[in-house]
């Protein structure tokens, strides 16, 4: 019986210890974080509307050119007439005038685009950092934007390529985990 | 001579198989409605972005001949007509709704009475060109296009739309990727797929 006891006892302690930190395993917040730059630069849905941004910006500055391109025609022949002409001049005048209402309004209508895209993006990376954080289980998923708000994590923990795979698939319209 | 016998037996039973397998499984309306009632979701599509939730279900166009003629005495020959006709397009049901929100959608994040109106008309008229079928490569538009306005009864809207049916490159269905572009609650693009092994499986209608 003697020749059983010390075995016992240590398998005993040895399940106790192994079951401890089983159970200090589970307690524990699973953590990991995110290289957002990396994450927001490689979204398709970041660089599809990128795309739509210059065509819309394009526009814009088609429209504009071929009112600066008015101005200088009707500028050059004023200056190159021999007489002063009084009509020409209020027309040139009134061109000017368009040519920067239109060219301020085209600056304020980009900004907005761009804001309003900017925002798309982000409802939607959200929307599926945070789904991939609840299928996989993780307690807190910190974004990692060399801002210095975060200023170490160990490599093990940056699940950024796992992440851009999932949202990226999502994003196409994969189903959700 | 047993032995060819025996591996001609086998032969023809493997072959039963095969073909079985092959052949798309027959229903009969009343099975054909349980088995949609059973299986439809395995046809959605679902996202959610913020509060927003985006819910597509793929119609089989036998489902929508089944809804079309119920209560009518259709024969083989005019139930295979109406097929015709509908093979032409492909069928969804788009609904969106908010989560939380137990008011009419059109009142979701309203700034203004005045938006109201001018929602109530882009639901009905606007959105169709916001919206973009993708299939194997190829873009199609949304061709038929209803807004089912409840008048504030329900907290989601819903639209049914159609997109041509495209000649099959391959012999299995492909994916069906559906592309919005949320402009009112300012999602952005926001796509759906729908699997083609799902399609794949959709039994067809028989009058038997």
């Amino acid at each position: 019986m003697k020749r059983f006891f010390f075995p016992a006892v240590f398998v005993l302690l040895a399940a106790a210890v192994a079951g401890s930190y089983w159970f200090a395993a589970l307690r524990a917040p699973k953590l990991a974080y995110i290289n957002m730059e990396e994450l927001y630069n490689e979204f398709p849905l970041k660089k599809e509307l990128e795309k739509k941004l210059e065509q819309v910006r394009t526009q814009r500055q088609v429209q504009l050119d071929s009112l600066r391109y008015s101005v200088d025609l009707l500028s050059v022949r004023l200056q190159s007439a021999v007489k002063s002409d009084p009509a020409a001049q209020l027309e040139l005048e009134e061109l000017r005038r368009r040519y920067f209402t239109q060219e301020q309004q085209a600056a304020q209508s980009n900004q907005a685009t761009a804001e309003q895209y900017t925002e798309q993006i982000w409802g939607q990376l959200n929307q599926y950092v945070k789904d991939f954080g609840a299928a996989h289980d993780y307690q807190f998923i910190f974004g990692a934007a060399g801002e210095g708000r975060m200023m170490y994590a160990q490599d093990g923990v940056n699940i950024t390529p796992e992440i851009k795979q999932y949202v990226n698939a999502r994003y196409h319209g994969q189903a959700k985990e | 001579m047993d032995k060819r016998k025996n591996s001609g037996f086998f032969f023809s039973v493997l072959l039963c198989i095969v073909l079985s397998g092959c052949a798309r499984n027959e229903l009969a309306p009343a099975e054909y409605e349980a088995w949609y009632v059973e299986e439809k979701k395995s046809l959605q599509a679902e996202k959610q972005v913020g509060e927003l939730k985006f819910e597509l279900q793929y119609r089989p166009a036998d489902h929508v001949l089944l809804l079309d003629t119920k209560n009518m005495q259709l024969s083989a020959a005019e139930l295979e007509a109406r097929r015709r006709e509908l093979a032409g397009l492909q069928h969804f049901t788009l609904r969106l709704s908010a989560e939380g929100h137990t008011d009419d959608l059109l009142k979701f994040r309203l700034s203004n009475a005045g938006e109201y109106a001018s929602r109530v008309e882009y639901f009905a008229f606007g959105l169709q060109k916001e919206l973009k079928l993708v299939e194997d490569g190829d873009t199609l538009p949304c061709v038929l296009f209803q807004y089912e306005r409840t008048f504030g009864v329900s907290p989601y809207s819903t639209f049914v739309l159609a997109f041509p049916a495209r000649e099959p490159k391959k012999k299995s269905a492909q994916d069906k990727t559906l592309i919005y572009n949320d402009v009112i609650f300012g999602s952005g693009p926001v796509k759906l797929t729908v699997r083609g092994e799902r399609i794949d499986e959709v039994p067809q209608l028989t009058l038997k």
